[in-house]
């Protein structure tokens, strides 16, 4: 090997390892405009000293809120979240605010070994021009024990090695069940194109080496055989098979490889639903970031007093209005409805409701404060119970 | 009786009654082999089990555990049936043009894997429509909706200004996989959601049995196992068949309606026509694309057909009157229900 090959072999390796520095990490967890999202919906800042040594989220809090991260000075920029959490079915979810007040979230299943993990996560793979994030949020869905953040950062992805490393965790991370899955093919992302993508480009690629290489050692077939000029029907006809059996190949090994990818993600929801959902306890099961919401519309279910028609539902803050619909659909016919108020109460981890004795004192919706006089016809947690109130008193 | 035994017969008694469907319509002549048979009986029958409950609310009646002892009457006269011609020789419907030549053993070898591949793929949709609890808008507002709303009034509320109308939700919607759903609570006794939702996974089990039957008549086994393994892996394909919704629904009746239009286009066997009018039919009952979209392009290459071939005269109006006349037996009280309460058709 000369001298010249071996210099640019060295320099080449150097160039992969070495981070070339572009701009320094900007630590979330140490920084003003930190607030922890409490179980009411809430912001309670966090002081700048206190956050240094990491944070901690209570098991009723909802997450933390970062504001005026403004990123646009980051090339490539990945989250690094270095966590722990003792229960089973921790879900993280990144929400990534926009200067246009545009929302985009990736949940994460967060390991529940009671160790401290590394979570990284590529933006550019799945913010796209990420360089307009204003706000940062990270939702915890679960984590009843408490979660514990050491450290919380926005980087630059360093070297190509780091960024294939990243790129490989991406890939690797399996994609939970979403609401959302019903009208998308959900699909890695490899950098900032998602998988599906970047198959059909390496498909194209191959079957365009594979037919120009046919071609070429048709060619000198027919060289060596003296015909130089070959009959044009011939040629053709050969030509054209091969490159139709060659593209249904090619196009047949990039499917399979999607679907195996695909299946990945489903063994994994197979095990999250048997650890989370079916090994609990009866009526416990914890299903993804619905929680224990299903067991607790079933618990509804069974203690409804007969001849209850409808029910005012009260859900914790911020949840989506899918939790409505799915309430209206189990407790059929006893109709749920949000902003009526109804005799029937029924109190899903909702922090602003209070029972003392006979008297009930909750804040509505609309956040008035208002009270009534029942009874609890069972209570399923400390802010779940379902409420009958007294006609006429 | 266990709930699992029970939704056993929620399936076997409409599969009875499709195949006495299909047993009176062959009028003695043997057109299906047995796996298509099978793969045709149970939509043929949770069609049929669909537009009869509709009809008997139309009538006026009340939907009740009573109601299903007509159809639990024809499913044990299609076991009658079935043994009386246990007999009697299946020679199918076509020649099989494939007659499966021996497979290379690297061809052999990506059959197994691909098998595999859709077994891995059907037990996961099986898992998640027995575990994974409603989820889903369209599950939650309509299909299933509507299903509870008719099972627990035990009617189909045919008042226009009622606020359970046709189920409570989106009227305009066909009934057909709500009332099969309805159907499904009745013989179980009670609303079990796992089990109301594994009407979409059998069908797709009985596509893929369709699908793989009709290829394995012109193709090689390679060639069937792999169209099958390219459906069921389709991403969508799972979550649509253990989500409750209706689109593997309508996708098997499209799917069935042409495969058999087509078959009729070499065999010209009444029974071939009809059942493919039949899935016609059910495709409309099912969601309003099958009116729009799919009932005048099945009309279109019908008659297209028709106009090209060379047959005798009465033949080619036979045909016509036989199709247009099965579909719109089965779908003329929905549409005309439709119209006379001023609902959109589509």
């Amino acid at each position: 090997m000369s001298n010249y090959t071996l210099s640019a072999g060295i320099l080449t390796l150097l160039m992969l390892c070495c981070s070339p520095v572009w701009a320094a990490s900007i630590e979330l967890n140490n920084r003003p405009d930190t607030y922890l999202i409490t179980a009411n919906g809430s912001l309670a800042l966090i002081d700048k000293g206190t956050g240094k040594n990491g944070l901690k989220i209570g098991g009723n809090d909802l997450g933390i809120m970062f504001k005026n991260v403004s990123i646009d000075i980051m090339e490539y920029p990945v989250l690094k979240i270095e966590a722990r959490v003792r229960d089973p079915l921790v879900l993280m979810s990144i929400v990534s605010e926009g200067a246009g007040g545009r929302k985009k979230h990736e949940h994460i299943h967060i390991y529940g070994d009671g160790e401290y993990h590394q979570y990284r996560l590529n933006f550019t793979a799945y913010q796209g021009r990420a360089k307009t994030i204003q706000t940062l949020y990270v939702y915890f869905v679960n984590g009843d024990s408490g979660i514990d953040m050491r450290s919380i950062s926005l980087n630059h992805s360093g070297n190509l090695l780091d960024r294939l490393s990243i790129m490989w965790e991406n890939f690797t991370r399996p994609r939970l069940i979403n609401k959302r899955d019903m009208n998308f093919i959900p699909s890695p992302r490899i950098f900032n194109a998602s998988f599906i993508t970047i198959l059909h480009i390496f498909g194209a690629a191959l079957l365009l080496v594979f037919i120009s290489w046919r071609l070429i050692l048709y060619w000198l077939k027919r060289r060596r055989t003296g015909l130089i000029n070959p009959r044009a029907k011939d040629f053709g006809v050969e030509i054209k098979e091969k490159a139709i059996a060659s593209l249904l190949a090619t196009l047949l090994s990039v499917w399979v490889i999607a679907d195996i990818r695909n299946m990945y993600d489903e063994f994994y929801h197979v095990k999250l639903t048997l650890e989370g959902y079916l090994r609990a306890e009866e009526g416990k099961g914890i299903f993804f970031d619905f929680g224990d919401y299903f067991g607790f519309l079933e618990f509804v279910k069974q203690n409804i007093p007969d001849g209850v028609e409808t029910a005012s539902i009260y859900t914790p803050p911020l949840v989506d209005e899918l939790y409505i619909t799915q309430a209206n659909y189990y407790l059929y016919p006893t109709a749920a409805y949000q902003k009526r108020q109804e005799l029937f109460k029924i109190f899903y981890k909702y922090p602003f409701a209070e029972v003392r004795g006979r008297e009930l004192y909750y804040m509505d919706l609309d956040g008035e404060n208002r009270s009534g006089k029942g009874m609890i016809i069972k209570r399923w947690d400390k802010n779940s119970f379902i409420f009958l109130e007294s006609q006429n008193e | 009786m266990s709930k699992i035994l029970l939704f056993i017969i929620s399936v076997i008694i409409p599969a009875l009654v499709g195949a006495t469907v299909i047993g009176i319509a062959e009028r003695g002549k043997d057109t299906f082999s047995s796996l298509e048979r099978l793969a045709l009986a149970f939509p043929l029958g949770a069609g049929m089990v669909s537009f009869y409950l509709f009809g008997i609310a139309l009538m006026g009646f009340d939907i009740t555990r009573a109601s299903t002892v007509p159809i639990f009457v024809l499913g044990v006269f299609g076991v009658w049936m079935l043994y009386q011609n246990k007999g009697a020789s299946s020679t199918g419907s076509m020649v099989c043009l494939a007659p499966g030549a021996t497979e290379g053993l690297w061809k052999r070898s990506l059959i197994f894997v691909f098998i595999l591949l859709i077994a891995w793929k059907l037990s996961f949709t099986l898992f998640s429509a027995i575990v994974t609890p409603p989820l889903f808008w369209d599950n939650l507002t309509c299909w299933s909706y509507k299903a509870k709303v008719i099972y627990f009034n035990r009617s189909i509320d045919l008042d226009h200004s009622s606020k359970s109308f046709l189920g409570g939700a989106f009227s305009h919607y066909p009934l057909g996989p709500s009332l099969f759903r309805v159907w499904t609570a009745l013989v179980m006794g009670g609303w079990h959601e796992s089990y109301i939702q594994m009407h979409p996974f059998i069908i797709l089990c009985c596509l893929l049995l369709l699908v793989f039957q009709a290829l394995r008549e012109y193709v090689s086994l390679f060639m069937s196992v792999l169209s099958c393994y390219l459906i069921v892996s389709i991403p969508l394909i799972s979550i649509h068949a253990y989500s409750g919704y209706a689109d593997i629904i309508l996708g098997y009746y499209i799917t069935g309606s042409f495969i058999l239009l087509l078959k009729w286009f070499f065999a010209k066997k009444d029974v071939l026509l009809m059942v493919s009018a039949a899935f016609m039919a059910m495709a409309v009952f099912t969601k309003n694309e099958g009116l729009v979209l799919y009932l005048p392009s099945a009309l279109l290459v019908l008659f297209y057909y028709l106009y090209k071939i060379t047959l005798e005269f009465e033949k080619k109006v036979k045909s016509s009157i036989l199709y247009t006349a099965t579909v719109s037996i089965l779908v003329a009280p929905w549409i005309v229900f439709k119209l006379l309460n001023k609902i959109p058709l589509w």
